[in-house]
């Protein structure tokens, strides 16, 4: 009875553990969201003008990013 | 019986420090008013300490720190329950020495009092409708720009608590907050909407100031010259049957008390409104919305913080204790350069392009924009380089001021690619930087570095280091560390000198990198 308490508390224990460091990789996943987006909208507004080459519009598409901050 | 309670609450006495109360039972929520006007509302459980006295139904709290540079005067003191109106304490008090009554006002003479974040602000209810009629205008153009933009905006937070209850603005509350719900699952998805409805109000003009990844201030001028700001939060349904709107809310919600969204009142205007706003106010403000409380404080779960944390924050660490710091408003622009600016300049040749980042009050760069060095002076608050980049002005020293979040990658990358593309040698000037924001920061500005320094230029850093106390909003970090992420980086460390702190005093390293 004792023996098997001990080892319903061991289980609870290591089932604790667990869950936190499963909810510290969530949090390190969740935190990509951010830069994700942050990625996609640079790459999204300066890259079509970057294509096509044309400098003054790389750098009026630069400018009005930044300025979009 | 509860009256017979209320009744006995009293004030025990007033002195330069603050209040003592006694008889209290039950927390109620109290207004402080100084010649009939309210100036600062607190709970009287919540807010308050036992008194150092022990005895029973005793409790005292302190002037907030922003109220005490005011009290010098006589004035008539009240303290009133703000729900049922009776009268606590009514007394004529004088503090200090003064002899001119006690007054409230900011620098252009308006009545301010203290909002439910501690702050001095221009009341709604000492506001004339002349005043509040550039707001109202302001929330129906940001409204009718974000509907071409495909998003339904409304009122939130204390903006539609004050729709729903009394048509009006809350006389305690200081700004408009707008909010939205929008149609994405994914919180990458909502950040990018939030982006482009940055950038739709930037073009039609307006200044902005980006929160987090979903949720932006939008500056609106009124008439009397001063600035208020807009908040706009953005919320969506994950698809779990919960509403997370940024900010505070995160709870069981169905999309039909969103939409279609109905209309509220405020004072006089008609604005969108959830279908049912009800339940979004008690998402926001609990069960008990309806009744006032000036002195309200979120109470937003651990779990529900830590997911809107991780979504969509991180993105201005510091950005009030920086902004109000009088450190950086009111530094001298003409203080003498920092060695490490003397340094840098002793280092590079006549023609180098200085970047100075994270420049504060701009004395630095004023120093080496005088020497000859065209100079660029960031800081994510650029409002504190306005002065020096007027005096550069008048002298036609060649200082230019420009914004850089290095917590934010799009920042770092638009600027940096933007620098990048000019021609000639550059070197970066950071005092006081990778100690004054995050790891994200600190990655901001190697990125930054290795951005627009590719090709021979130093970057000169200076940071506190070490254990213990290094200044007001510096939080010292291992040089290891920094040398680690510099090479990282792809630069290399040129030189490292620290100066060992004292006993409790952080120490203080300066390295010089180049890529």
């Amino acid at each position: 009875m004792s023996q098997n308490r001990w080892n319903l508390y061991a289980t609870v224990r290591s089932q604790r553990l667990r869950i936190e460091a499963l909810e510290t990789e969530v949090a390190e996943l969740q935190r990509h969201y951010v830069r994700m987006a942050e990625l996609v909208d640079v790459v999204q507004e300066l890259l079509i003008p970057v294509t096509q080459r044309d400098e003054a519009r790389i750098a009026e598409a630069i400018e009005a990013f930044d300025k979009s901050l | 019986m509860e009256g017979a309670e209320m009744t006995d609450l009293a004030v025990a006495t007033v002195d330069a420090e603050g209040l003592v109360l006694r008889g209290v039972a039950e927390d109620r929520a109290l207004d402080v008013l100084f010649d009939e006007r309210r100036i600062w509302s607190f709970w009287s459980v919540r807010d308050t300490e036992p008194s150092p006295s022990g005895a029973e139904g005793e409790r005292r709290i302190a002037w907030p720190e922003r109220m005490l540079r005011f009290l010098d005067g006589p004035t008539r003191l009240r303290v009133r329950d703000h729900v049922a109106g009776t009268v606590v304490h009514d007394e004529e008090t004088t503090f200090g020495t003064g002899s001119e009554r006690i007054a409230f006002v900011n620098k252009q003479g308006l009545p301010i009092a203290l909002d439910k974040s501690g702050r001095f602000h221009p009341e709604f209810s000492v506001r004339s409708g002349d005043q509040l009629e550039p707001l109202l205008e302001a929330m129906h153009l940001v409204i009718a720009i974000l509907e071409e933009e495909g998003i339904a905006a409304f009122p939130a937070y204390g903006t539609l608590l004050g729709a729903v209850r009394e048509q009006d603005f809350l006389g305690h509350d200081s700004d408009a907050d707008l909010g939205y719900v929008s149609r994405h699952l994914a919180p990458v998805d909502v950040v990018r909407e939030s982006f482009r409805l940055q950038r739709a109000l930037v073009e039609r003009g307006m200044a902005t100031f980006r929160y987090s990844g979903a949720a932006f201030r939008i500056d609106v001028e009124e008439s009397d010259g001063s600035v208020r700001g807009l908040d706009l939060f953005g919320g969506f349904f994950p698809g779990d049957g919960k509403l997370y709107l940024m900010g505070e809310v995160g709870v069981e919600f169905r999309e039909e008390w969103i939409f279609p969204l109905s209309t509220v009142t405020l004072a006089g205007h008609e604005f969108p409104a959830p279908a049912e706003p009800e339940r979004l106010l008690e998402a926001m403000y609990g069960p008990h919305w309806k009744v006032p409380d000036p002195a309200f404080k979120f109470e937003t779960s651990a779990e529900v913080k830590m997911r809107l944390d991780n979504w969509f924050r991180g993105l201005s660490p510091y950005r009030r204790d920086w902004q109000t710091d009088p450190a950086h408003r009111k530094g001298d622009v003409n203080a003498p350069a920092s060695d490490l600016a003397l340094g840098l300049a002793a280092d590079i040749p006549e023609g180098t392009h200085v970047l100075d980042v994270g420049a504060g009050r701009g004395s630095d760069a004023l120093h080496l924009a005088r020497q000859g060095f065209r100079t660029t002076a960031y800081d994510y608050v650029p409002l504190t380089l306005r002065k020096a980049a007027r005096v550069a002005g008048r002298e036609g020293a060649a200082l230019e001021v420009r914004m850089i979040s290095l917590t934010q990658l799009r920042s770092v990358l638009g600027e940096g690619a933007r620098v990048a593309r000019q021609a000639g040698p550059r070197a970066m000037l950071a005092r006081h930087v990778l100690d004054a924001t995050t790891e994200r920061g600190r990655e901001g500005l190697l990125r930054f570095a290795a951005m627009t320094l590719r090709g021979g230029g130093r970057l000169h850093a200076e940071f506190a280091t070490g254990e213990g106390e290094a200044g007001p909003g510096l939080y010292p970090v291992s040089l290891d560390g920094v040398v680690a992420s510099i090479e990282r980086f792809e630069g290399s460390v040129v030189s490292t000198d620290v100066e060992p702190g004292g006993p409790d005093r952080a120490g203080r390293a300066v390295v010089v990198a180049q890529w």
